[in-house]
């Protein structure tokens, strides 16, 4: 079963996003900041990572980056919000950096579990 | 009997067959009734089996055999205790099928996984089938899966949530605009903060939306959510860009444009109640100016203009004119101008300004407001970019009739983009 983390410092959404990954499919795994992530990390466990970049502590962008040193092959799903200079370039950096894909909040989680599907190449995704 | 795929023992219960031979011999006789039986049983929402005294099932109905994504002959002539793993059929099912072929009807609540699917939350109904004799051989299942009503009562209390944090985080923010004389416009933090619980909401709304049956309404209020939060997400995006600290850059705007956006902006939120006119004729009339600048100018008037007739109601008047000063010179305001202007009124049917105070609006920190409304800043901005222009702004006000705001700003040449 692919493992998926999510690290988001809102509980509300990070709970959101749980709820709507969360299926026989797939088994999630949550971090509340990117500092959590990586010292939760399992590279065995884990094949996609859904960071926020924004986030007190660990900065998702760093997090981007110490995660892919420890699993290259891990599949990266950027998410960001907030003003109009500030997540743009954000996600553009994120990109740069080897997410495989970015979305800037608030984004449909119907897109959000195709992408997931799409990487993973889930054929059977609830 | 025949258990086999594609039969239907189902019509034991639906024609009360008194034999056992009863598939051959009554179809002609009872073939309605059978037909409404296979009709019935297979098109309901619950998933309904015929259990025996040996737990074996002896027919399931479509519904349970899409739930299991299995054939029929997948359960038929099989038993349960093989099908739900012994520990679960001993403690959990085989304990109330007993009570049911004592006679009793058994109605509970369960959370089980069907095998391979997700856990669910369902409402099992044991009815014993009797015979002529009273004695029962066999038990019809009827198991209702109700985790989309569960999940329907949790997205709905998650959604509520959402939207009480985002209240309160609203008023936080107002109420700290109002200290740091922001005047309640949200800025980047905020609007942060504010796409997180759009996203939640949204999040939720969409998961009901996908798991409630199309064209009913439960499905439609998810999706009037959605809709709800895709113009609050439009509505914020639009106070970041108004809110944006950027250094102003100038260059000829067009001023209807600017005045349009503004208008359309504001009676996105206004209630039924209030009215704002704005039918002047468009002008291809540009001014030297930062647009968003001159949209925080007009949408400061029409936020004071709106405050003015809010609590009975009322019109708004926007219009719009080219000014020829040229001929002669004249003092609007306090500013003495000459040249080509254009000419902006923002007029309400409001309570008015009284007349000892009128000369300090423009003042700032000056305000009529109540705690929490205003900042007192508004005018004194609006005054100070007008100026910066070269434009005049002035007000004229009668007490019960409204107020009536004047802007003049001076026009530029129409400029190559």
């Amino acid at each position: 079963m692919p493992g998926i983390l999510i690290i988001e410092d809102d509980p509300d959404l990070r709970e959101m996003l749980k709820t709507a990954l969360s299926g026989d499919y797939l088994s999630i795994l949550e971090a509340k900041d990117g500092k959590d992530a990586i010292i939760h990390f399992k590279p065995g466990v884990i094949d996609l990572v859904v960071t926020d970049l924004i986030m007190p502590e660990e900065d998702g962008l760093k997090v981007i980056m110490k995660i892919k040193e420890m699993k290259p092959g891990i599949k990266i799903i950027a998410i960001s919000g907030g003003g109009k200079a500030g997540p743009g370039s954000y996600l553009q950096i994120a990109r740069t950096l080897g997410a495989d894909a970015v979305f800037s909040k608030p984004f449909s989680i119907n897109d959000l579990a195709g992408k997931i599907k799409e990487l993973l190449k889930l054929e059977q995704f609830d | 009997m025949k258990t086999n795929g594609g039969s239907y023992i189902f019509n034991v219960i639906a024609v009360k067959d008194k034999e056992k031979n009863y598939d051959h011999a009554d179809y002609g006789l009872n073939a309605r009734k059978k037909l409404f039986g296979k009709d019935v049983v297979d098109n309901s929402r619950s998933m309904i089996s015929i259990i025996n005294r040996d737990y074996v099932y002896e027919d399931v109905n479509d519904t349970f055999c899409r739930a299991h994504k299995n054939d029929r002959s997948a359960f038929v002539g099989k038993s349960l205790e093989d099908i739900w793993g012994s520990e679960n059929f001993q403690k959990k099912i085989k304990p109330n099928i007993d009570q049911c072929f004592s006679g009793k009807t058994v109605k509970y609540q369960a959370t089980f996984r069907i095998p391979h699917k997700n856990r669910g939350q369902f409402n099992v109904i044991f009815r014993p089938v009797k015979n002529t004799d009273g004695s029962v051989m066999h038990l019809v299942a009827d198991t209702f899966d109700v985790s989309r009503f569960k999940q329907l009562e949790i997205g709905t209390g998650n959604i509520r949530r959402a939207l009480e944090k985002f209240e309160s985080e609203y008023k936080n923010y107002l109420s700290d605009g109002r200290k740091s004389g922001s005047a309640g416009i949200p800025d980047g933090g905020i609007a942060h903060d504010l796409n997180n619980i759009m996203t939640t909401i949204g999040g939720y709304a969409t998961m009901l939306e996908n798991n409630l049956p199309e064209g009913s309404p439960e499905r439609q209020k998810a999706s009037k959510i959605i809709a709800a939060v895709e113009k609050a997400v439009s509505l914020t995006n639009q106070l970041i860009i108004f809110s944006k600290q950027s250094k102003p850059e100038i260059k000829p705007v067009n001023i209807c444009d600017v005045l349009g956006e503004s208008v359309g902006f504001m009676r996105s939120a206004l209630p039924s109640d209030i009215i704002i006119k704005s039918d002047f004729q468009s002008l291809d009339a540009f001014v030297l100016g930062d647009s968003t600048q001159l949209f925080r100018i007009f949408f400061n008037l029409l936020t004071n203009a709106v405050q003015s007739v809010e609590d009975k109601g009322g019109i708004i008047n926007v219009d719009l004119a080219l000014a020829d000063m040229t001929t002669k010179n004249k003092i609007i305001g306090k500013e003495n101008i000459t040249g080509k202007y254009i000419k902006v009124i923002v007029g309400d049917s409001g309570k008015g300004i009284d007349p000892e105070i009128l000369d300090r609006v423009f003042e700032p920190y000056f305000t009529t407001k109540k705690a929490g409304k205003g900042s007192g800043l508004g005018l004194s901005v609006v005054r100070r970019l007008v100026t910066d222009m070269g434009g005049s702004i002035s007000v004229s006000s009668k007490k019960n009739v409204g107020s009536s705001f004047i802007i003049y700003l001076p026009l530029a040449e129409k400029f190559p983009e």
